[in-house]
């Protein structure tokens, strides 16, 4: 598969996407850049904005399996992974498999689970595995876990520790509409145009062999090694900045570097300029860092502190 | 009181030192002291609430009232146990009513409200004294370590509800989460058993502090004691007179000097309770008086002697000082001005009648509040300066590896690495450029290209770059131009400058011609 016609079929995708979620499209340029960098996403957003659409419309346009949980309260690790549990008519041991053994997870809500069951997701999300009575069992390729939280009514939450976080490759805001495509719209859905389950009808545009080749293709772009320094600058400004109280580490280097080249084939370039880096930097990196007090208190968001502390960064120097 | 036998060492010590050495005997004889104090306590606390089973705040109250007297056991045992004499509990409390009876009622009435409670109690207690010869005493020992014996007072009254809130945190965590809320509905009701509850544990905090605390009060006197009867030069005599002894030769002038000291020591020093001198020493005292009446003569032996190796230690050291200055009278003018401003008041009001004024009185009364208030200002303005540039004053000094915020956007002369100023480009761009490409430097070519650019975006288009702008963010700033040739131009340099920098994707010949006119074309004073 060359550039083109990836570039091709990540447009077909994201057309795809772009007709149920409206006036998102950079919403999903980063979901489709955490699926081709083999990453896991966190959505954030109020009710009501598409976040789970948006997930389900992915699982539409890709022929892999897509299972949800709904996280509640009472949800068990088990619930999550499987268990073993103990067969009476074969008279031995099977292991049931839970919902994490698919290549599309939806996990909805994720911070309206206790902090145990969230961590049964550490292992899955980092070694793409599930360990069940001391057996490591592998995950199927691809896999890629897409969460979803909302900002607002945090009573009876539980927020995801920066361990979990940290296996993000991407936070995504997922904001309001601008008037125009809210216009547009409340119209397509109200005339009939688009239902709950379009995405659901429509064909598979990829497969997960062809999933797998993209992303392959994404690990396997050039990058120069002014741009890989660039990167790895980027992150480490966020640790050597009074405003910002903990800095992202290394991880955020290497997720950083993965995203821009997915950011980069979904560009059509087969090669990764500072300007796919520094547009990605903020997703890849927001959820990874704590602003100090001081920055809070002068009402600061994470991206308006980033912005400042990428703007002491020199862009490359070739 | 044997002063060769005291356990600690008998020096000049600030009165937080002696606060600190107080704690640390306090935990050298922690048991003793613990048992002294609490064993009493809480018998006669037991006692008191089985008379008073119904009225447990009046109990607690009875019990907080005659708190002082059980500070005594302890203060006696330690006072002991500083001069080598560690007696057993036992014997300790053999003394005990003893020990309460002096001076009990004043410490139950108009002293039980004395912040420097554990300041004074060794007076009491130790040295006995009571009327106008206490008082000569107290205000001989309060010049200095009353404020810390009364912040000590503080601290440890403070401690005591540290502890017991510390207490009611360790019954909650004990608790089941389940019966958490029973627990805490129990604690803040009216119940009996909760006023029980608080009162033992107001007791145990007691007992725990209460060995440091008079053991602080106590170092604090003897502290005192130490500076204001030459303990240490006491001391350091008497060890010089036993190697005298030891010798076998015992130099005169040497105890003359002792004797003459302490002599003068006992003539200054207020006290009746004194460490009690052998009777070696008094036999050489008599002995040096009866040798050397003519003062003139022992005072040039003491100068002597005071020259001497024994009394010489030169030392050289270095630190800094403050420089002393002079007030250079630069607020003069301000004086002079209100000054005249004075005389011009006081003569408007003569004029108008209100003599009875002090106008003059006045007015050096708002010059000094308005110097106050300049100088106040001016402390301020400085503090918050400081404040508002913590964080790079901290960084330039070194104190944090952090780097502040910056939010200005500064104009450079250098972008990616390329020095982008009008001076440090060749006359003919475009020539210049393809004459690099024939010979094979592609990639100065481009560089050149597109440093030219970007020089002539800034002197000759008026644009703006930052040292951080990416060269999409710098094409999106001369986008915001609405000059759709010149943002052609700059969007098709950025992408072959793109993919030669970072794709490695060398441009055709063609190509770089087809920039190189359209350079020509789209910046007017290009050669």
């Amino acid at each position: 598969m060359d550039i083109n016609l990836a570039k091709d079929k990540l447009n077909n995708i994201k057309n795809a996407l772009n007709t149920v979620l409206i006036g998102q499209e950079n919403v999903v340029d980063q979901v489709l850049i955490a699926l081709l960098a083999n990453g896991h996403i966190l959505i954030e957003g109020v009710p009501g904005l598409g976040k789970t659409l948006l997930v389900r419309a992915l699982s539409g346009c890709f022929a892999g399996d897509f299972k949800r949980i709904q996280f509640t309260p009472d949800l068990m690790p088990s619930d999550i992974t499987g268990h073993v549990m103990y067969d009476n008519e074969a008279n031995k041991f099977r292991m049931r498999s839970g919902p994490v053994f698919t290549n599309l997870l939806l996990a909805d809500e994720i911070n309206r689970a206790p902090a145990k069951t969230q961590s049964a997701l550490l292992e899955v999300m980092q070694e793409r595995q599930v360990t069940i009575e001391g057996h490591a069992k592998d995950l199927p390729h691809p896999f890629m876990v897409l969460a979803t939280q909302n900002p607002i009514d945090q009573e009876g939450t539980y927020p995801l520790p920066e361990a979990q976080l940290d296996r993000f490759l991407m936070k995504v805001f997922i904001e309001y509409p601008s008037l125009e495509n809210e216009i547009a719209l409340s119209k397509t859905v109200t005339s009939g145009t688009l239902s709950d389950d379009t995405f659901l009808k429509s064909d598979p545009i990829v497969t997960p062999d062809e999933l797998l080749e993209l992303q392959k293709m994404a690990s396997n772009i050039v990058i120069d090694d002014q741009v890989t320094e660039y990167a790895v600058k980027l992150v480490r400004a966020t640790r050597e900045n009074s405003s910002i109280q903990h800095g992202a580490g290394p991880r955020a280097s290497i997720a950083l570097l993965r995203a821009a080249k997915a950011k980069a084939v979904i560009n059509g370039n087969d090669f990764v300029t500072p300007d796919d880096v520094k547009a990605i930097a903020y997703p890849v990196i927001r959820h990874r860092i704590s602003i100090s007090a001081e920055m809070e208190i002068n009402g600061l968001t994470h991206d308006q502190v980033l912005l400042q502390v990428f703007n002491q960064v020199e862009a490359p120097r070739v | 009181m044997d002063l060769n036998k005291i356990q600690v060492s008998p020096k000049k010590r600030t009165p937080w030192q002696a606060v600190d050495v107080g704690f640390k005997m306090a935990t050298q004889w922690y048991r003793s002291l613990f048992i002294l104090y609490a064993l009493p306590f809480f018998l006669f606390s037991i006692g008191i609430f089985l008379v008073l089973s119904d009225h447990p705040i009046w109990a607690g109250l009875i019990i907080w009232w005659l708190k002082p007297l059980f500070e005594r056991a302890p203060l006696f045992f330690v006072s002991r146990a500083l001069f080598g004499e560690v007696q057993p509990v036992k014997t300790v409390f053999n003394q005990w009513l003893k020990i309460l009876k002096f001076d009990w009622l004043g410490s139950l009435l108009w002293r039980r409200f004395s912040f420097t409670r554990s300041y004074d109690l060794p007076i009491t207690l130790l040295e006995q004294v009571s009327g106008k010869t206490r008082a000569k005493r107290l205000r001989v020992l309060h010049q200095q370590g009353t404020s810390e014996s009364i912040l000590l007072t503080m601290m440890c009254f403070l401690s005591v509800f540290v502890f017991q809130y510390a207490l009611i945190a360790l019954l909650a965590l004990l608790v089941p989460i389940d019966y958490f809320g029973d627990v805490f509905n129990w604690y803040s009701s009216n119940s009996i058993h909760v006023s029980y509850y608080q009162i033992a544990s107001v007791l145990l905090t007691v007992s725990i502090i209460e060995p440091f605390y008079i053991c602080a009060g106590f170092m604090l006197y003897i502290n005192r004691r130490i500076e204001l009867e030459a303990w240490d030069i006491e001391i350091s005599f008497r060890n010089m007179l036993e190697k005298e002894k030891y010798i076998g030769a015992g130099k005169l002038p040497t105890i003359l000097v002792f004797g003459a000291l302490l002599v003068g020591g006992l003539t200054f020093s207020p006290t009746p309770v004194y460490a009690q001198s052998n009777d070696l020493e008094h036999q050489v005292l008599h002995n040096d008086f009866d040798q050397v009446n003519n003062k003139d003569e022992a005072k040039s032996r003491i100068n002597d002697i005071f020259k001497g190796e024994d009394f010489t230690n030169e030392e050289t050291i270095s630190a800094w000082r403050l420089k002393s200055f002079e007030y250079d009278g630069d607020l003069n003018w301000l004086e002079k001005l209100i000054n005249a401003f004075g005389r011009w008041f006081e003569k408007h009001f003569a004029n108008s009648g209100s003599g009875d004024i002090e106008v003059s009185g006045y007015l050096n009364n708002v010059a000094f509040i308005i110097k106050a208030l300049l100088i106040s200002a001016l402390l301020i303005v400085i503090s918050i300066l400081i404040y508002r540039y913590r964080t790079n004053i901290a960084y330039l000094i070194g104190y944090s590896k952090k780097l502040p915020l910056n939010n200005s956007t500064k104009e450079t002369n250098t972008l990616f690495g390329l020095d982008v100023t009008q001076e440090s480009l060749p006359e003919n761009i475009p020539e210049e450029v393809i004459t690099l490409f024939k010979a094979g430097n592609t990639r100065q070519a481009i560089g050149l290209l597109y440093r030219a650019t970007l020089s002539k975006l800034m002197t000759e288009k008026g644009f703006r770059f930052d040292e951080s702008y990416t060269e999409g963010e710098c094409l999106a700033v001369v986008t915001q131009g609405d000059d759709n040739s010149l943002t052609g131009f700059i969007s098709d340099m950025t992408t072959v400058w793109q993919q030669l920098a970072y794709g490695h994707v060398q441009p055709t010949e063609e190509t770089l011609n087809t920039l190189c006119n359209r350079w020509s074309g789209v910046f007017s004073n290009a050669e």
